[in-house]
């Protein structure tokens, strides 16, 4: 074994293919990081924007008559507390500024029904604030620069099924959609863009020819292999475990690029900083983005080796290369969309259907068991489930082989 | 006993490839294997190294099962160059080869100067000619020295010098004790490396040996090819230049004696003279050509 990972690693690094699909990939994150970078909201942006808050209350106060005086007065509360929070901001006082969202956000909570009490799902509902609220303890517990805006009005969650006006909606997303160039925070978009159904289709164009081309029941170079002193097994698991391997190294490499960029142009940022994740009867936590893009990368990890396991199986039913990759791109594909369906997600063993796991974020925040109802929908039963039927097709992948050579 | 195949049978869908072909080889000789495409000769070399599988019959190589993979430290097999990784230099494969074998890579160079390959031994397969591919798939064939070497088509794509040199390989190979089994479709070099050929028809062996042939044909090299064409001709002789720039007849109506005498009648000077049977190929046309006429 040990003479044949090297030799397998070099065969597929060494083609121009392989290089193209990785240069491709450092390409995709690069202006995934420029467009991140543009879009962070950095502290001149945050003072520039208080500016523009802090005109449109002067205009107020001009606009007001000499019997409006408390009118006037609220609107110069209002403008110096705005100058405190660019004060704080300039001086990187982050602490103050969380201190004063918390607060405006408590007051704002009070007036809104909990969806425990009422059915409310009018953004930002009950639920939304209090997500707000903890969030920001979590940053202020934690010493944490946060990643702006930061009010009450930041955030969208699953409970937020319905918005007053388009208005309404269109500004909850500009102030929703939060871009950072911090390693981490940058590293979470990337992970939620990137470990999808997309992704995994990428990895199957990426590695689909190292399986089938010179996979089971081939003519070619696996000829070679077959007539040295190797036995057959070795070479099948080698290409298993080489596909494993550079899968993994893809993943790290695609990573530390991603917070090498990070480092280079801003900071490496927060691992603990919060990351939402939904809890039966109107309730939720918090874990550490750090973790969360590791929970997400070894999700999408088992999401990879149950696709390559079809990969497998195809490979030993088609003789085309191409055709193999998009027999299981349909298959996958399918899967995914069929699983996507009310009916696939009501079902009781839908969390042991594994194409329900290729929507890793939202199984991650358990947003997904929240929309299905079903909290058995976790990534460790994701895991298992992915682990079991990738078992079972590899098996009989190698059944129809044993098969086919007799 | 170095090879032992009995009654070796293989269907493939609905026809039978291979029908109970049959043969032994008890000492170190150079076989040739010899039929028309589509006569069994890759299937039978692809069933006796368990590339493929078989529906009855035994093989035996060396005294141990054919399925027994340790076999290959001892058996090498020269197959299509479909098997080469385009994207790998020669350097690459033969590297594997001296680590999955327990050699040094010394042997690499070794056998990259035999073998004359060592101009592009760090250039990627897919720069190959055909002839470089055929000298790679060699090197990697011979770099264990085995003690049995199968050969599908080596020659295929082989230009003068390198047919020469392997030819020469191969004989040394012999002399050294491997035994080969050749396939190949130039009926001349096969006349030059041996007289033990199993002619495949229809997926049997048809016949053994060639030793009731005993036609001749003559390769003299000349100081003057051109002049010495011209006087053989003027005179009558039934005789061509072959690519090797030789000058090249057979004894059915033409002595070598008179031949050699008329070129010394003209200051021509013999430098050397080979002599093959023409075996392989008169058979040939007598089983293959014959019994299509027929």
């Amino acid at each position: 074994m040990k003479d044949l990972l090297p030799f397998e690693i070099k065969k597929i690094s060494k083609t121009l293919y392989f290089v193209m699909m990785l240069l491709a990939l450092i390409v995709f994150v690069s202006f995934f990081f420029i467009y991140s970078y543009v879009h962070t909201e950095r502290v001149d942006d945050y003072i520039h924007k208080n500016e523009i808050i802090k005109s449109s209350h002067q205009l107020s106060i001009d606009e007001l008559s000499n019997t409006e005086e408390d009118r006037a007065a609220y609107h110069l509360e209002e403008m110096e507390e705005i100058d405190m929070l660019s004060e704080a901001a300039r001086n990187h006082d982050w602490e103050t500024i969380i201190h004063y969202e918390i607060t405006t956000s408590e007051e704002i909570v009070k007036g809104i029904p909990s969806q425990a009490e009422e059915n409310v799902y009018t953004w930002p509902t009950h639920f939304t604030n209090e997500v707000v609220i903890e969030r920001n303890k979590w940053l202020l517990a934690h010493n944490i620069q946060p990643v702006f805006p930061i009010h009450n009005a930041s955030e969208i969650t699953a409970y937020d099924r319905v918005f007053n006006t388009a208005l309404d909606e269109e500004i909850a997303y500009e102030f929703f959609n939060k871009y950072d160039s911090s390693s981490i925070y940058f590293l979470y978009l990337l992970v939620g863009n990137g470990l999808t159904i997309g992704g995994a289709i990428f990895f199957l164009f990426l590695f689909g020819s190292m399986i089938t081309r010179e996979g089971l029941g081939r003519n070619g170079p696996i000829h070679f292999l077959g007539t040295m002193p190797l036995k057959r097994w070795k070479i099948i698991w080698s290409k298993l475990i080489t596909l494993v391997l550079l899968t993994i190294f893809v993943l790290l490499a695609t990573i530390l690029w991603g917070a090498l960029l990070g480092i280079v142009f801003d900071r490496f940022g927060d691992w603990d900083y919060p990351v939402l994740i939904y809890e039966p009867d109107f309730s939720f936590r918090f874990i550490e983005m750090g973790n969360f893009i590791l929970l997400s990368l070894l999700l999408f990890f088992g999401l990879l080796i149950f696709c390559y396991s079809w990969l497998f199986l195809y490979s030993v039913l088609l003789k085309q290369t191409f055709m193999t990759i998009v027999l299981t791109v349909i298959t996958v594909g399918l899967g995914y969309l069929i699983s996507d369906s009310d009916i696939a997600m009501a079902q009781a063993l839908a969390p042991f259907n594994p194409f329900h796991y290729f929507h890793v974020i939202e199984i991650i925040t358990m947003e997904y068991a929240f929309n299905a109802d079903n909290y058995n929908f976790t990534m460790w039963n994701g895991m298992i489930s992915l682990f079991i039927f990738s078992l079972i097709i590899i098996l009989v992948a190698f059944f129809l082989f044993r098969r086919k050579a007799k | 006993m170095i090879v032992q195949v009995d009654n070796l049978k293989k269907k493939y869908k609905k026809d039978w490839i291979l029908q109970g072909v049959q043969f032994e080889i008890d000492h170190p000789q150079i076989v040739a294997l010899v039929g028309p495409n589509g006569s069994g000769k890759t299937t039978l070399f692809n069933c006796m190294t368990n590339l493929l599988s078989f529906n009855s019959g035994t093989i035996k190589l060396l005294e141990k099962d054919y399925t027994d993979t340790s076999l290959f430290y001892d058996i090498a097999y020269l197959q299509d160059n479909r098997i080469l990784y385009e994207n790998l230099t020669a350097y690459d494969h033969l590297k594997f080869v001296c680590s999955v074998m327990k050699l040094p890579n010394s042997k690499i160079i070794e056998v990259a100067e035999r073998v004359g390959m060592q101009r592009y031994l760090k250039k990627r397969v897919q720069k190959f000619s055909l002839g470089m591919k055929q000298h790679l798939l060699l090197a990697m064939a011979i770099i264990n020295s085995p003690k049995l070497l199968l050969m599908d088509e080596p020659i295929n794509g082989l230009d003068p010098t390198s047919a020469i040199n392997m030819r020469k390989i191969l004989l040394e190979l012999h002399e050294e004790g491997t035994t080969i089994i050749i396939s190949s479709h130039n009926l001349d070099e096969i006349d030059r490396l041996t007289n033990t050929i199993y002619f495949m028809k229809d997926g049997r062996i048809l016949e053994e040996s060639l030793k009731d042939y005993n036609t001749k044909k003559y390769f003299l090299t000349v100081n003057q090819i051109d002049q010495a064409k011209a006087i053989l001709e003027e005179n009558a002789y039934p005789v061509k230049v072959n690519k090797e720039e030789q000058i090249e007849f057979d004894d059915n109506h033409t002595s070598l004696q008179e031949v050699i005498s008329l070129l010394n009648q003209h200051d021509i000077l013999v430098e050397d003279t080979e002599i093959i049977r023409i075996g392989a190929e008169k058979r040939y046309l007598e089983l293959f050509e014959g019994t299509n006429t027929e």
